[in-house]
């Protein structure tokens, strides 16, 4: 079995990549207008929606990124995780019921028309549309660039493509991803994400179990070899230090109801009361894909610092490394596919809501109106947003985990509180939502691009998402209360 | 106090917490460096032993605000009504397990901690088995008190209320 190892990590992937594909030719026959294409037609079940949410969530910053920053930092990526889990609850009382009421009354058809409908204000669905637009590029990049890196180990490690490079990594990945979101929109995005979701939680469980089997004393073991090289990375804050841990735990736990990816998926539920089961189901699978991220972390550091494997390259090959040398064939292959999963799982839902940006909101926001033939030129934008994404991919480095955390806190900081508090809040103006909007913008890029970033490891956009949310709720208690359509009112009601 | 002031007064107090922690000198902050043996490592120069007040209250102000925040979504009409109330209870509840954890990890940069609890250092064991999980139980709440979020009424309300929507803007468009 194991001398066969490359070619049955090979095949898992190529099976996976198939079923891809065959979704989206499925799903192609049942996308018939814009409303199938974005929203699914609406009619989405408890463990689609589910399935969908969380492994929207999880991305390839979960399985690669995650994994890579156990073993460099040690603990202190977990606050990451631990944001979420608290962010699942956060999500069920701000967003997902006001969300799906707002979408249904006013058929809308992404995050900007939901906006533009609660204010009442085409200045902050544009706002809206922009953001968006900004994050989807940097997200989707690093998302892609974590596709590539994952198959370019894959196809090594396989003996496949010796010396294949990652710009053929890249075309590779994203033509699978390209060609099911272009031809199934959401639909084929949502039904992939259930078989990438649970390839996700099995292949979590097992390769914990296999952490455990790969050291004599199990995860005690592995405890003492990180404590005994360095106390404080399997302490609770990691290498990393307290203040940013914490500014993890709040950048997730807040920012999760201001990803647009994910809570777009809240707005084509079924039936409203599906949101009981909804919620507890991410919860679970959701903690249970955070073994694998925890497992792999601290096991490739033990196994470093002990000696028994040589040093990575860079953190983020902990997770393909672990698989490639001490998992069983069957589980790498299965695993592997479920690293493809949790990334493309993420990056077609940022297609989608960048398309939606694109051919429905900017020009609705700019000539009241979006494009003509919207659901042709919906796959066309799908395809030119791949390629400018995969473009950035390849020529920004390999920094995914940086990258990652870059789109997450700039949709956190721009929508937490315009989305998020403003759905649920009817002092909230449409001028606090824009201050709040520019200001979190003008914080998360001047940071990117000055280099400057906050001391204590305190991420810039947990600081950025603490200024827009004062700004958008003292702006709003300051003025006027703003008069709010009454179908809106009754909404904000229930 | 009303929901919308107590975010406010808890997201100042949490940016404060912050920006006065860029105060504190470079001698009492955590710092790490690239192992000397395995480059893709870091390893801890100083532990978090001289921020851990800031962190504290930094924790205590993450809670308040995103306590409010949960709060103020499953208001009702200016009221926070049966699960509002539990939900705040969960949220003082996390308050006091990041005080164990804070205190534990004081004990523990000090040296203590070497025997484990299910194969963690104490302090981490808080972490994982304590503060990750218990958000689980803020969950059953909800589903238990779901009626007081979404109510059979509030359904049928929404329904006439699209129902009447379509109808003014089928009229409009004829």
């Amino acid at each position: 079995m194991e001398s066969y190892r490359g070619p049955i990590i090979l095949s898992a992937i190529v099976i996976y990549l198939v079923v891809c594909v065959a979704m989206g030719l499925w799903a192609l026959r049942r996308t018939r207008s814009t409303d199938d294409f974005f929203m699914a037609g609406r009619r989405l079940g408890v463990v689609v929606t589910a399935f969908a949410l969380f492994s929207s969530t999880l991305s390839g910053f979960g399985f690669v990124g995650g994994p890579g920053l156990v073993y460099l930092m040690g603990m202190s990526s977990i606050w990451i995780a631990m944001g979420v889990s608290l962010g699942w609850i956060v999500g069920f009382a701000l967003i997902a019921k006001r969300i799906r009421l707002f979408a249904q009354l006013g058929d809308c058809i992404s995050l900007p028309d939901v906006v533009a409908m609660r204010y009442g204000s085409d200045s902050v669905r544009a706002a809206v549309a922009v953001v968006i637009l900004l994050g989807v590029i940097g997200y989707l990049a690093t998302q892609i660039l974590a596709m590539a890196i994952v198959l370019q180990d894959i196809l090594q490690g396989a003996g496949v493509g010796g010396g294949i490079s990652l710009g053929m990594t890249v075309v590779i990945a994203s033509s699978v991803l390209v060609f099911y979101t272009v031809t199934g929109g959401i639909l084929a995005s949502v039904y992939t994400d259930v078989v990438q979701g649970a390839v996700m939680v099995v292949a979590s469980v097992l390769i914990f179990l296999t952490v455990l089997a790969t050291f004599d004393g199990g995860f005690a073991e592995i405890s003492r070899i990180v404590m005994t090289d360095d106390r404080e990375a399997m302490g609770p804050w990691g290498t990393l230090g307290v203040m940013g841990c914490l500014s993890w735990l709040f950048m997730f736990a807040m920012g999760a109801a201001g990803q647009p990816h994910v809570i777009t998926k809240s707005m084509m539920v079924r039936r409203l009361r599906d949101i009981k089961y909804i919620v507890p189901l991410n919860f679970v699978t959701y903690a249970v894909a955070v073994l694998l991220w925890l497992g792999i972390g601290l096991a490739m550091r033990a196994l470093v610092v002990s000696g028994a494997h040589p040093a990575l390259a860079n953190p983020d090959a902990a997770a393909p490394q672990f698989l490639l040398n001490y998992a069983h064939p069957l589980l790498a292959g299965v695993v592997f596919a479920g690293l493809l999963a949790a990334i493309m799982s993420t990056a077609d839902g940022f297609l989608n809501i960048g398309a939606a940006a694109i051919t429905h909101d900017i020009p609705f926001a700019i000539r009241g109106r979006p494009v003509r033939n919207r659901l042709f030129w919906a796959r066309v934008t799908t395809v030119a947003l791949a390629v400018v994404a995969a473009i950035v991919a390849r020529y920004t480095g390999d920094l995914v985990a940086i990258l990652g955390a870059f789109g997450w806190g700039t949709f956190a900081a721009a929508l937490v509180p315009v989305v998020a508090i403003g759905l649920n809040w009817k002092r909230a103006s449409a001028l606090a939502a824009n201050v709040a909007i520019v200001a979190s913008l003008i914080i998360n890029i001047g940071s990117q691009v000055t280099g400057i970033s906050p001391p204590l490891g305190i991420d810039v956009g947990a600081l950025s998402m603490m200024v827009s949310l004062v700004l958008f709720v003292g702006i709003s208690l300051a003025g006027r209360p703003p008069g709010v359509d009454k179908d809106v009112e009754a909404v904000m009601d229930m | 106090m009303r929901a919308p002031y107590v975010l406010l007064l808890a997201s100042v107090f949490l940016l404060a917490v912050v920006v006065g922690s860029f105060l504190l000198p470079a001698g009492s902050r955590p710092a790490a460096e690239t192992h000397g043996e395995y480059p893709s490592v870091d390893t801890t120069i100083r532990g978090s032993r001289g921020t851990l007040v800031p962190g504290y209250l930094m924790a205590l102000g993450i809670l308040a605000t995103t306590g409010a925040s949960v709060v103020l979504g499953v208001r009702r009409r200016g009221r926070s009504g049966r699960l509002g109330r539990w939900l705040a209870v969960g949220f003082a509840g996390l308050a006091v397990i990041y005080t164990v954890l804070v205190l534990s990890y004081a004990r523990y940069a000090e040296g203590a901690g070497e025997e484990l609890f299910l194969s963690l250092p104490p302090p981490t064991a808080w972490m994982l088995y304590g503060a990750w999980v218990f958000p689980l139980l803020m969950i059953i709440a909800g589903m238990v008190h779901f009626d007081a979020y979404l109510s059979e009424d509030d359904e049928k309300r929404f329904d006439e209320l699209v129902r009447s929507r379509r109808q003014g803007a089928d009229r409009d468009a004829g």
